[in-house]
C-alpha cells in the first residue's frame, strides 16, 4: 500500500496548522530582516491605528492623501518637540533628585544583604551573597543620571527613533493602502478571498485594540497622576505617566507601576508607612476605575479572551521575548485566534482549482 | 484632400481628451452596471484604483458555493459560468457582475463561479467598501442604496421563478 503525502492535506486541521505554521516563519524571516528598524516600524502602525480616523476625517473634508499625512507628520512632530520641551526637564529633575536617593538605597540594600550574608553564614546556607551584593549594587548604581546620559547609544537610539517615527508614519498613512493591495495582488486566485478576509478581520480588531488601550493607558496615567498630586507626591505626573506605562504590560502592570513612588517614599529621610498606604489605594482606584469602567467600554468588546489564555500568553510570550513580548502578547494572542480560525473556516472546502 | 468620414479634429483637442486607460475602462464598465448608477465618473475613478484585477484561465475556479466571499466580481474580459448543484444558473460575459451579497454580508458564497474562458476580473471588496464609507459616507451610501436595489431586483426575479415552477417540481 502506497503512502501519498497529499493524502494528509486532506486533513482540515493539519492543513490550516502547515498554512498557519509558514505563515508564521514568514512573519519571523521578515521581523529577523526588518529587526534594526522593527521598533520604529511598529510604533509608527500603531501610530497609524490612533490617527487613521482623524486622517478618514481629513479626506472626507476634500484634502488629499498626501496632504492629511503631511497633517499627521507636522502633529506628530509637535507632540515630540513638547514631550522633549516639558517632559524632559521634570524627568531630569525626578532623575537628579532621585539619584543621591538611589545612593542612599544602595547603602541600605548593602547593610541589609551584609545582615543576610552573615545570618546565612551563620546557618551555613548554600547562597553565594557576595555576588548578589554586587549585581544588585551594579544595577542600582546604573540608575545613576551620569551613567543614563554616559550610555550614549541609548541616547542616540532614542534620538534617531524620534526623528524616524514621524516620517514612516507620514509613509504609512500616505501610502499604506497601496502597499497593501499590492500585497494582496501575490496571494494565489484560490486563497485571494480568503486572504482579504482574514486580513479585514485582524486589522479591525488590532486597530480598535490600538485605540482601546491608548485611551484606557491615559485615563490610568491621569487618574494615577491627579492621585499623587492630591497625596502631596512630588513629580506627579511622571509618576502617573510611568503608571500608565506599565499598565501597557498585562497582569504585572499595575505592580510595576507601584515601584517608583515607593522607590520615592523610601529613599527619603523618614519613610512614612501613610505614604505607603497612599500609593496602593491610588494605583488600587486608577486599576478599579480602569476595570470597572473603561475596559468594558474600550477593550472587552474588542479583545474576547478567556483570562486563563492572557496569563498563559503572556507568561510563554514573556518568556520568548522578555518585556517587549508580554506588551505584545495580548494583540499577538488576538492575531493568532483569528488566523487560526479563518483558516480553519476557510479551507474547509475540498473542491479543486479547475473545472 | 479630406478622406470622407474621416473627422478632422484641431491639434489641441488631444491636449483636452481623456486618454483610454485601464482604470477608465474598469470605470465605464462599473458606470454602466446598476450598482454604480448615479455616482459620478470622478468618484468610480477613485474607487478604481483600489480595486482587485486578477486574471483566470479557462476553467478555473472563481469561487465555490460555501467559500468566504469579500467582494462583487465585475468581467473585464472573458466569460464566467455561475452554477449551483451542477446546473449551470449564468452564462456572464464582459460587463456583467457577480457576487454582490458577499459585499453586506459575511455569508459564504451562495453557487459556483469558473472562468468560461480566460478572463480578467475585477474585484471591489467589502474593506474598500467600509474605507469608503469612512471618507466619503454620501457616494458610499448612493452605493450602497444600488445595492439594496440590485438584491431586491435579484430577489423578485428569484420568487418570480419559484411562482412559476409547478408545485410538482419542487
Amino acid at each position: 500500500m502506497s503512502f501519498n503525502i497529499y493524502q494528509l492535506f486532506d486533513n482540515r486541521l493539519l492543513r490550516t496548522l502547515v498554512v498557519f505554521g509558514c505563515l508564521v516563519l514568514c512573519v519571523w524571516m521578515l521581523a529577523w530582516l526588518l529587526k534594526p528598524v522593527l521598533l520604529p516600524i511598529i510604533i509608527s502602525l500603531v501610530l497609524y491605528a490612533l490617527f487613521k480616523p482623524w486622517v478618514n476625517r481629513m479626506v472626507r473634508g476634500g484634502r488629499t492623501r498626501s496632504s492629511a499625512a503631511l497633517m499627521v507628520l507636522i502633529t506628530i512632530v509637535g507632540i515630540n518637540g513638547s514631550l522633549l520641551a516639558v517632559l524632559v526637564p521634570e524627568v531630569m529633575t525626578s532623575l537628579s533628585t532621585l539619584s543621591p536617593r538611589v545612593q542612599r538605597l544602595a547603602l541600605i540594600g548593602e547593610d541589609l544583604f551584609a545582615a543576610f550574608s552573615s545570618f546565612a553564614e551563620r546557618l551555613q546556607l548554600p547562597f553565594e551573597t557576595s555576588q548578589w551584593l554586587t549585581s544588585v549594587k551594579g544595577r542600582l548604581v546604573s540608575l545613576d543620571i551620569e551613567s543614563i546620559l554616559a550610555s550614549g547609544n541609548t541616547v542616540l537610539g532614542v534620538l534617531a527613533n524620534l526623528i524616524l517615527v514621524p516620517f514612516l508614519t507620514f509613509f504609512i498613512v500616505r501610502d499604506y493602502p497601496k502597499f497593501r493591495n499590492r500585497l494582496m495582488n501575490t496571494v494565489p486566485n484560490k486563497y485571494f478571498e480568503l486572504a482579504w478576509h482574514i486580513y479585514f478581520r485582524v486589522i479591525r480588531q488590532l486597530q480598535s485594540y490600538v485605540r482601546g488601550l491608548l485611551i484606557q493607558l491615559t485615563i490610568m496615567a491621569l487618574i494615577s497622576a491627579l492621585g499623587f498630586w492630591l497625596t502631596g507626591f512630588s513629580s506627579p505626573l511622571t509618576l502617573g505617566i510611568l503608571v500608565g506605562l506599565f499598565g501597557i504590560i498585562p497582569w504585572l502592570g499595575p505592580l510595576l507601576g507601584t515601584i517608583p513612588p515607593l522607590l520615592q517614599i523610601l529613599s527619603t529621610t523618614e519613610p512614612q508607612l501613610i505614604q505607603i498606604i497612599y500609593i496602593f489605594v491610588v494605583i488600587g482606584i486608577a486599576y478599579f476605575i480602569d476595570n470597572m469602567f473603561v475596559v468594558p467600554l474600550f477593550i472587552a468588546n474588542v479583545v474576547s479572551l478567556h483570562p486563563l489564555f492572557v496569563i498563559i500568553g503572556v507568561i510563554i510570550f514573556g518568556g520568548l521575548f522578555g518585556v517587549a513580548g508580554m506588551v505584545l502578547a495580548i494583540p499577538a494572542i488576538v492575531v493568532v485566534k483569528l488566523l487560526i480560525t479563518g483558516l480553519y473556516q476557510g479551507l474547509a472546502i475540498q473542491t479543486g482549482s479547475y473545472r | 484632400m479630406q478622406e470622407v468620414g474621416l473627422v478632422q479634429h484641431p491639434f489641441w483637442h488631444n491636449l483636452f481628451r481623456r486618454s483610454v486607460t485601464l482604470e477608465s475602462t474598469i470605470a465605464d464598465l462599473w458606470l454602466n452596471t446598476a450598482l454604480f448608477d448615479r455616482i459620478a465618473r470622478r468618484h468610480c475613478e477613485t474607487m478604481v484604483p483600489n480595486m482587485q484585477l486578477r486574471q483566470y484561465g479557462k476553467g478555473e475556479v472563481i469561487f465555490n458555493q460555501g467559500d468566504l466571499g469579500i467582494g462583487v466580481v465585475m468581467i473585464l474580459s472573458g466569460s464566467v459560468s455561475i452554477s449551483s448543484n451542477g446546473n449551470q444558473l449564468a452564462l456572464l460575459s464582459k460587463g456583467d457582475f457577480f457576487g454582490e451579497v458577499a459585499l453586506v454580508s459575511d455569508e459564504p458564497r451562495t453557487a459556483d463561479a469558473f472562468a468560461d474562458q480566460d478572463s480578467e476580473l475585477v474585484f471591489f471588496l467589502r474593506p474598500h467598501l467600509i474605507e469608503l464609507l469612512e471618507q466619503h459616507p454620501p457616494i458610499a451610501s448612493q452605493l450602497m442604496l444600488n445595492l439594496a436595489r440590485v438584491l431586491a431586483s435579484r430577489l423578485r426575479a428569484s420568487n418570480d421563478m419559484l411562482n412559476r415552477t409547478p408545485d410538482s417540481e419542487l
